[in-house]
């Protein structure tokens, strides 16, 4: 069993093929984190991660028509699953719950 | 992008690469992907740069996820374990001979670890600063007469008006250090017990924002409160136990009052700033009765920290501040501090070397112990290869390829480098407590990632060197005549053995000669005449009380034959630090810029140190104008006919020479003499004693000196050094490395012994058939050995004429480092090249004896 837990990374990617829908694959993936994080990550590492992500359950993924752009060849496209948005929403809400126990009295010295 | 725009093709080679290792589900999606990147590329990019991304791009798919599964693996997988199995066999059925192969490498790899050891110790100096890139130590440049000579720290109104308008400093602190007052203090609670000393430092309060010491309890910013101080964790527990002393008053001196505001964490031994406690500033200018406006020109240990870290930047405003122009021979420097502990020498105004030039030698020294031993792994290893014959000639025909066999043999290298290295980290680790009373050190074995990455890329250099030819060598055996029965010539050519033999006796006599030169050196600098004799001087810190009833305490003293002089001094006067250019007398060329080392002391301390006057007198301590003793070369520096009655000007202030002393050394003998000048001061305004004792009773003496400081001072203990030991403390850097070096030619010859023992046994068993022919034929005992070892004396010359000039480039530059040195010694060469013949000749007769002794039948009958 690969564990259901999602790293930083993994969590951005599921997020940015939510945002992307119905047209995420991993070059459109790659560009958004660039336009929306500066973060330039490498294309192997997108499809590193596609491909943890799948076998985690959290993405299915069917290939597309072929389009001239890519030189006749097809786009491997990508879609949350309910156990991935079940995963995203966990970590969203844990996030949420543990920025409400933090004191008001902490962000005063600041 | 339009449809009808003809595509770019990227480079087919990379696509080629992506179907070799990519799986083929993968394939399509992945080179979809690159396709449409590189299309975006080639619009914004050259067609270079493109292909290049996608070269980079493509490499970066090799990743666990989309590997092809070679079915192949399995089959390596299965030849692993042969392997292993093999070796495992090989360990059981001849342990000593692999024990003895491995127990070599493994001497060579302790060497080597225990020196990564300390470099590694010394590299983690400072980097514990979260600011560490970014803080600089102030070292300041003085030129005169075309030298030029860095000094640490800067003048204060410097600093100070660098501070306020370069915008890029962020911090600056001053440091106020290695006085022996106030930065030593006497530290006492409770009136019954003796004094708790700690050593302590003085600084601004920014000291913390740029440093990251820990502070336990207490004020974040400790320094804020002219009147308070901090105490380290273990200070604080020595002197008031259990209790948090935060907030608790206590009496400086017992005299001034200060508020504890903080405990610390004890610096870790990894930092160069020590200190058990620290102060303000303003503290030890009210120590001093100094006035804050009057410290302005002197020269302070200062760090700064900047924001944007352009150094030189910085550097360039700070020497073109209009202050700057007050000191026009002098620049200042930034240097950083991660720097600052391995490069503390400088050269011509540039960081030039300290520790990180012992670090070269010490890794040099490694190295050539891991070859030497790698090199007797190599022959040990070959020598023995027959008994491995009938193995890999059946491996062979059972289809073995060559290429298989050099797998088989490098993972057996690299399992024994593994055993080796494990058993040498475990004995070095064990090690390290022998070696710090060796080198008078306290490193630690710190397991870092740095220490980490070095020992596997040691263990890895380690098997391809040592592996790579008995693999080559095991691997060409020809299985038809190995399975025939027919004896096998031997691994390998014989000149290569011969000749990494030569490369291993070369390296042990670089090691021998180096090492003998070393001890030669420290020892030509422990008996070079400082001018006076230096047994037999206790160096004592006066109290206030002392200083103040100085005839009083001298005539106390010398009431004792124990003690025969004592004189008061303002300078330590084995490491006098101050020196000076402002030095004018009658006839000085205006540019001349001779520098100067102006000591403060009274006409008891000329005695203490032997100093007797060649011309005029001592000073008259009645008359008070300013009158001043030149040492010889002082006074041959100024070229001064008549000097005595004749004034001179130090400072500005016009002194008049009163007599000539001959010259001592007041410094480390690294550095050339520069010429000392005696002024007159009052016991008052000296900080040291230095006392003469009864070089016969040394005990009884100091316990007698140490009955009448009490006289004077109830309330403090005294503290007290002896001057030979202190000096031999300036040579503790060298001492450490002749320690070293000589556990390091220890290593070398017990090596190089084993080297020799193997090659010789190799040859005496090839030349059995021989020797006992020999005997037949009626050869004696010395004629046998004449033979075996005519091609030792031979590589015993070779390595000789190898290691020759090799060590006498070394030694010269090593030698160079100091202004007193040693020329090298040429007849160490001769004697080396007696010793090593005479060690292997005896090595090689040992070996002999053994055939001697047989029976020529029983060897001839053997066929």
């Amino acid at each position: 069993m690969k564990g259901t837990h999602l790293g930083e990374f993994e969590e951005l990617v599921l997020l940015i093929i939510g945002v992307l829908y119905p047209n995420a694959y991993g070059l459109a993936i790659k560009q958004e984190i660039a336009d929306q994080t500066k973060r330039s990550p490498a294309i192997g590492a997108i499809h590193s991660a596609l491909s943890r992500l799948e076998d985690k359950g959290f993405l299915k993924s069917h290939l597309a028509d072929a389009t001239h752009e890519r030189g006749g060849r097809r786009k491997k496209l990508y879609e949350i699953t309910a156990s991935g948005k079940q995963a995203i929403e966990y970590n969203r809400s844990l996030r949420n719950t543990l920025w409400n126990q933090i004191p008001e009295l902490a962000w005063k010295k600041l | 992008m339009s449809r009808h725009q003809p595509n770019h093709t990227p480079p087919r080679l990379a696509d080629k690469f992506l179907e070799f290792f990519c799986k083929e589900e993968w394939v399509e999606p992945i080179r979809g992907d690159l396709f449409e990147q590189y299309q975006l590329d080639r619009e914004k990019h050259s067609k270079t740069k493109s292909n290049y991304k996608y070269w980079i791009n493509t490499i970066n798919f090799i990743r666990p996820f989309a590997l092809k599964r070679n079915s192949t693996t399995l089959n390596h997988l299965a030849m692993l374990k042969n392997t292993l199995k093999t070796f495992s066999r090989q360990l059981i059925r001849k342990p000593v001979h692999h024990s003895i192969n491995m127990l070599g490498l493994s001497f060579g790899l302790i060497v080597v670890f225990l020196a990564m050891t300390w470099v590694n110790y010394h590299q983690s100096f400072d980097q514990f600063h979260v600011k560490k890139d970014r803080i600089y130590k102030v070292m300041t440049n003085s030129y005169s007469s075309g030298e030029t000579q860095t000094s640490t720290g800067a003048i204060l109104e410097v600093t100070e008006q660098a501070k306020q308008s370069i915008s890029d400093i962020e911090h600056v602190t001053r440091i106020i250090s290695n006085w022996r007052w106030p930065s030593e203090q006497c530290f006492k609670v409770d009136e019954n017990k003796p004094c708790v000393y700690s050593k302590g430092i003085f600084a601004d309060s920014s000291f913390f924002k740029i440093f990251d010491f820990e502070i336990l309890s207490g004020e974040l910013s400790p320094l804020t409160n002219p009147t308070s101080i901090a105490l380290s964790e273990s200070v604080a527990k020595k002197l008031y136990g259990d209790v948090n002393p935060v907030g608790m008053e206590y009496l400086v001196d017992n005299h001034f009052k200060v508020t504890i505001s903080a405990v610390y964490k004890d610096v870790p031994p990894t930092s160069s700033l020590q200190f058990e406690f620290i102060a303000p500033l303003q503290l030890a200018y009210s120590l001093w009765g100094q006035k804050e406006e009057n410290m302005k020109q002197y020269s302070f240990i200062t760090y700064m920290s900047l924001k944007n870290n352009d150094a030189q930047l910085v550097e360039e405003q700070i020497n073109s501040l209009p202050i700057s122009d007050k000191y026009e021979n002098q620049s200042v420097i930034l240097h950083p501090l991660t720097k600052a502990h391995l490069f503390s020498n400088f050269k011509n105004g540039k960081a030039s070397g300290g520790l990180a030039s012992y670090v070269r030698i010490i890794g040099l020294f490694a190295i050539f112990i891991l070859a030497m031993s790698m090199v007797n792994f190599i022959n040990l290893t070959t020598a023995q290869s027959s008994l491995r014959g009938k193995e890999i000639g059946v491996r062979k025909v059972n289809g073995a390829s060559k290429r298989s066999l050099h797998f088989q043999f490098l993972i057996e290298t690299l399992l024994k480098v593994i055993i080796s290295s494990t058993v040498a980290l475990l004995v070095a680790y064990l090690f390290v407590p022998y070696l710090n009373q060796l080198i008078d050190e306290e490193i630690q074995f710190i397991l870092n990632k740095a220490f980490i990455i070095k020992v596997l890329t040691i263990i890895l250099v380690t098997t391809l060197l040592s592996g790579i030819y008995p693999a080559l060598v095991l691997s060409r055996f020809n299985p038809i005549s190995v399975l025939k029965n027919i004896p096998f010539k031997g691994g390998g050519k014989r000149n290569i053995r011969r000749w990494l033999t030569i490369t291993q006796i070369s390296i042990s006599g670089v090691i021998i000669l180096l090492t003998s030169v070393f001890y030669m050196q420290l020892d030509y600098l422990q008996n070079l005449s400082t001018g006076y004799d230096r047994k037999g001087i206790l160096v004592m810190e006066p109290t206030f009380s002392h200083i103040r009833n100085y005839k009083a305490f001298v005539d106390e003293l010398k009431q004792s034959p124990l003690v025969s002089e004592i004189g008061a001094c303002n300078a330590n006067m084995i490491a006098a630090s101050r020196i000076t250019d402002r030095v004018s007398w009658g006839g000085k060329d205006p540019d001349e810029k001779t520098q100067f080392k102006p000591i403060g002391a009274e006409n008891g301390l000329l005695r203490v140190f032997e100093l007797d006057i060649i011309e005029g007198t001592y000073f008259n301590p009645s008359d008070t104008s300013e009158q001043i003793i030149l040492t010889e070369t002082a006074l041959e520096r100024m070229n001064l006919t008549n000097p005595i009655g004749q004034h001179i000007q130090i400072y500005g202030q016009k002194c008049r020479i009163v007599g000539i002393i001959p010259d001592f050394n007041s410094q480390s003998l690294h550095e050339s003499l520069i010429p000392t000048i005696i002024y007159q001061v009052k016991p008052e305004n000296t900080g040291t004693f230095y006392i003469r004792y009864d070089q016969n009773k040394p005990s009884e003496s100091i316990a007698y000196i140490e009955e009448k400081y009490d006289q004077f001072e109830p309330f403090f203990t005294m503290k007290s050094k002896i001057l030979d030991e202190e000096y031999a403390k300036l040579y503790r850097e060298e001492k450490v490395i002749s320690s070293l070096s000589i556990f390091a030619m220890i290593t070398a010859i017990i090596i190089a012994a084993i080297g020799i023992l193997g090659l010789s046994t190799f040859n005496t068993i090839r030349r059995f058939r021989e020797i006992g022919l020999r005997k037949i034929f009626g050869a004696n005992g010395t004629q046998i050995i004449r033979t075996l070892s005519t091609e030792f004396i031979w590589i015993a010359l070779i390595s000789n004429v190898i290691a020759w000039p090799l060590s006498f480039w070394i030694m010269d530059y090593w030698l160079s480092g100091f202004a007193y040195r040693i020329n090298v010694p040429y007849e160490i060469f001769p004697v080396n090249l007696i010793l090593t013949a005479a060690i292997i000749l005896l090595l090689v007769a040992i070996q002999s004896l053994r055939v001697i002794r047989l029976n020529p039948t029983e060897v001839i009958r053997n066929e």
